[in-house]
């Protein structure tokens, strides 16, 4: 199985439901052989995105593009596109031979060729030997094997997954996740991914679409996303972060309610501070730069402590490293809150 | 303290009484099928299975089973394909006017069947169909369907339709979707639903009556005119024998679908 990635195209993309936009005019361009994840809340669209590539559901307008020609007139099983169900829709009534073999036989390959077919396969996905049995006969993880082996056996160039690790707790997930990133390396099939675990996104991803509402508030690598958030909903949406209102002047960042501190922002104007907890340094009182703090609370995470730091009205979090940090502060300790020159993020309002 | 058990006696006694109410006609047709007197009588004086015998061997009665048997398996041949493919499309259509058309495809479960009955008399006589198997089936087709599309609609709209969808995405046109995965899905409500219009086909004698003229006499509509002219004890034996069918036949289907569920 050496399937060659797929290039999709996304235009305008859009499902209107009666009272709402589902999905609201996207634009993507996924390149062949891309592991892009659709990452988003609850009912931001992302289902409705994957199932209008797949051909279940019709947009209500713009097009959707495979290897440079339009697919959004084709019936879904003319698309030639895998797709890996949450619940795994195998067939219950099917060994998992047979399961894997459905896609060959609708495609009217020749029995012995089908037969080698699913052998490689079952073997891809390391469960060789249990062709015999029923989807209800193997564990959780394995049948997501097996609901993997039978979207790829046909050798699609795209395959898309929809929360395909929701089911699994998080010691198979994670050994799930890996052999998914394996098995795209080794078959360079272009991979859509709905999740909305921003861990896995994270974890899996070239790059993440960032959903919201039916649009993509923003697109890029996992870095981009996490460091450089476009809108207080990235910021808040993908790990944890201390929000500041405020503007800024001259090189100085200030707040309505006394915070001063220098930034390295280019423009003056409303901004959102945005300080990833992990990059907040504690201080002793007696420093002679940073934010007077006192400290609120404190919670002991094994290889980490989060301070939380009351600062003027706002109440920032710390996530300190404990294998080096030679200053720990008690609850009600004063203490300077600060961070290295242009560790915060400065969003533009 | 009796005084708490009382209630308790009180339903069991009800329900007693209740299930003594609906099995007693069976019974006293099913031991009066072995009298042995020549005339109907309960409880009888003697025993014998001369009944049985005068069913079989009598030309009258063998020619209206086999007439009734053949109109219902084609009966149920066409009610079940029909109706799979109803409760198929009112199940996964995408349609906006499902329900009404749901409504509209069951209603001949609320028509009485007397009213069907002389509608299709009408129908069918200009059309000198009356009279014939043909208007039989037809006739009862339209009443097996609906008892087809409720059964397999619900086992639908309990089945899983991302299966549906996967066999699509996995290169399967929407026929061989049906063939391969919506119909093994349902398949033992579908085998029920069988069996209930092959029933419904077999017992039916409203449209028996109405549509059978002289010529295609139905087993039920032979009883019905027996009882008419002359009391046959025959007549008890057929009814124990179509007993027995109809439970078996129910059985049978209530079996099969505990293997599946168990497989
Ligand atoms: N058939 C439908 N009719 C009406 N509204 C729908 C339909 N399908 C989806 N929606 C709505 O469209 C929005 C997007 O749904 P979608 O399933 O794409 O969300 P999602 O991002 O996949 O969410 P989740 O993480 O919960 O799976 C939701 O508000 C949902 O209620
Ligand atoms: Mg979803």
């Amino acid at each position: 199985m050496a399937a060659k990635g797929g290039a999709l195209v996304l235009r305008r993309l859009t499902k209107h439901y009666p009272n709402m936009a589902a999905v609201d005019g996207i634009d993507l361009e996924i390149a062949a052989g891309e592991f892009l994840t659709l990452l988003g809340p609850s009912g931001s669209g992302k289902t409705t995105t994957l199932m209008m590539v797949a051909g279940f559901t019709p947009p209500t307008a713009g097009d959707v593009l495979l290897d440079g020609s339009s697919i959004a007139g084709l019936a879904p099983e003319r698309r030639n596109i895998g797709v890996v169900f949450q619940n795994y829709a195998l067939f219950p009534h099917m060994s998992i031979a047979d399961n894997i073999a459905f896609p060959l036989k609708m495609r009217g390959m020749a029995r012995p060729a089908i037969a080698a077919k699913v052998e490689a396969a079952l073997g891809l996905v390391q469960l060789s030997g249990l062709g015999g049995r029923r989807p209800r006969q193997l564990s959780v993880g394995q049948q997501q094997r097996v609901a993997l082996a039978r979207a790829l056996v046909f050798e699609p160039g795209l395959l898309l997954m929809d929360e395909p690790l929701g089911a699994l707790d998080k010691k198979l997930r994670e050994d799930m996740q890996f052999e998914l990133k394996r098995l795209h390396g080794e078959l360079g099939v272009t991979i859509v991914y709905v999740t909305h675990d921003q861990e896995e996104a994270l974890t899996l991803s070239d790059r993440i679409a960032l959903m919201n509402a039916g649009r993509i508030e923003q697109l890029g690598r996992a870095e981009d996303l996490y460091e450089r958030p476009v809108s207080r909903f990235v910021a808040e949406f993908i790990g944890e972060s201390n929000l500041l209102d405020g503007r800024v002047e001259a090189g100085w960042f200030t707040t309505p309610d006394g915070i001063r501190a220098p930034v390295a922002a280019r423009a003056d104007g409303a901004v959102l501070l945005m300080l990833r907890p992990e990059k907040v340094v504690l201080a002793p009182e007696s420093a002679t730069d940073g934010l007077a703090g006192t400290v609120s609370e404190l919670v002991y995470g094994g290889d980490f402590t989060r301070y939380r730091v009351a600062v003027g009205a706002a109440t920032l979090t710390a996530k300190i490293a404990n294998s080096r940090a030679p200053f720990r502060p008690a609850v009600g300790a004063s203490v300077r809150v600060l961070w290295h020159p242009g560790d915060e993020c400065i969003i533009p309002k | 303290m009796p005084s708490a058990r009382l209630p308790r006696i009180v339903l069991w006694l009800f329900c007693g009484l209740v299930i003594v109410f609906l099995v007693a006609p069976i019974l006293v047709i099913v031991i009066a099928s072995f009298n042995g007197t020549p005339f109907l009588q309960f409880p009888p004086a003697s025993w014998s299975l001369r009944w049985y015998v005068r069913f079989f061997a009598s030309e009258r009665w063998y020619e209206a089973a086999l007439l009734s048997l053949r109109v219902a398996v084609v009966v149920t041949i066409a009610s079940t394909a029909l109706g799979t493919l109803a409760a198929i499309g009112l199940v996964r259509g995408r349609t906006r006017f499902r329900a009404a058309l749901e409504l509209f495809l069951v209603s001949p479960m609320v028509v009485p069947v007397i009213v069907m009955a002389v509608g299709l008399y009408f129908l069918l006589a200009p059309l000198r169909l009356t009279g014939s198997a043909a208007a039989l089936v037809l006739g009862h087709t339209i009443v097996a369907t609906p008892i087809v599309i409720v059964i397999v609609a619900a086992a639908l709209r309990l089945s899983d339709g991302s299966l549906e969808l996967a066999a699509r995405s996995l290169g399967a046109t929407w026929w061989r979707t049906v063939r391969y995965v919506t119909v093994p899905q349902v398949a033992p409500a579908i085998g029920a639903a069988a069996a209930f219009a092959f029933l419904t086909s077999f017992d039916e004698v409203v449209l028996a009556v109405f549509l059978g003229g002289p010529d295609a006499t139905t087993l039920p509509k032979r009883m019905w005119e027996s009882m008419r002219f002359e009391i046959d004890p025959t007549l008890t034996a057929i009814s124990t024998l179509l007993t027995v069918v109809a439970t078996v036949i129910l059985a049978a289907a209530q079996l099969a679908r505990r293997a599946e569920e168990r497989s």
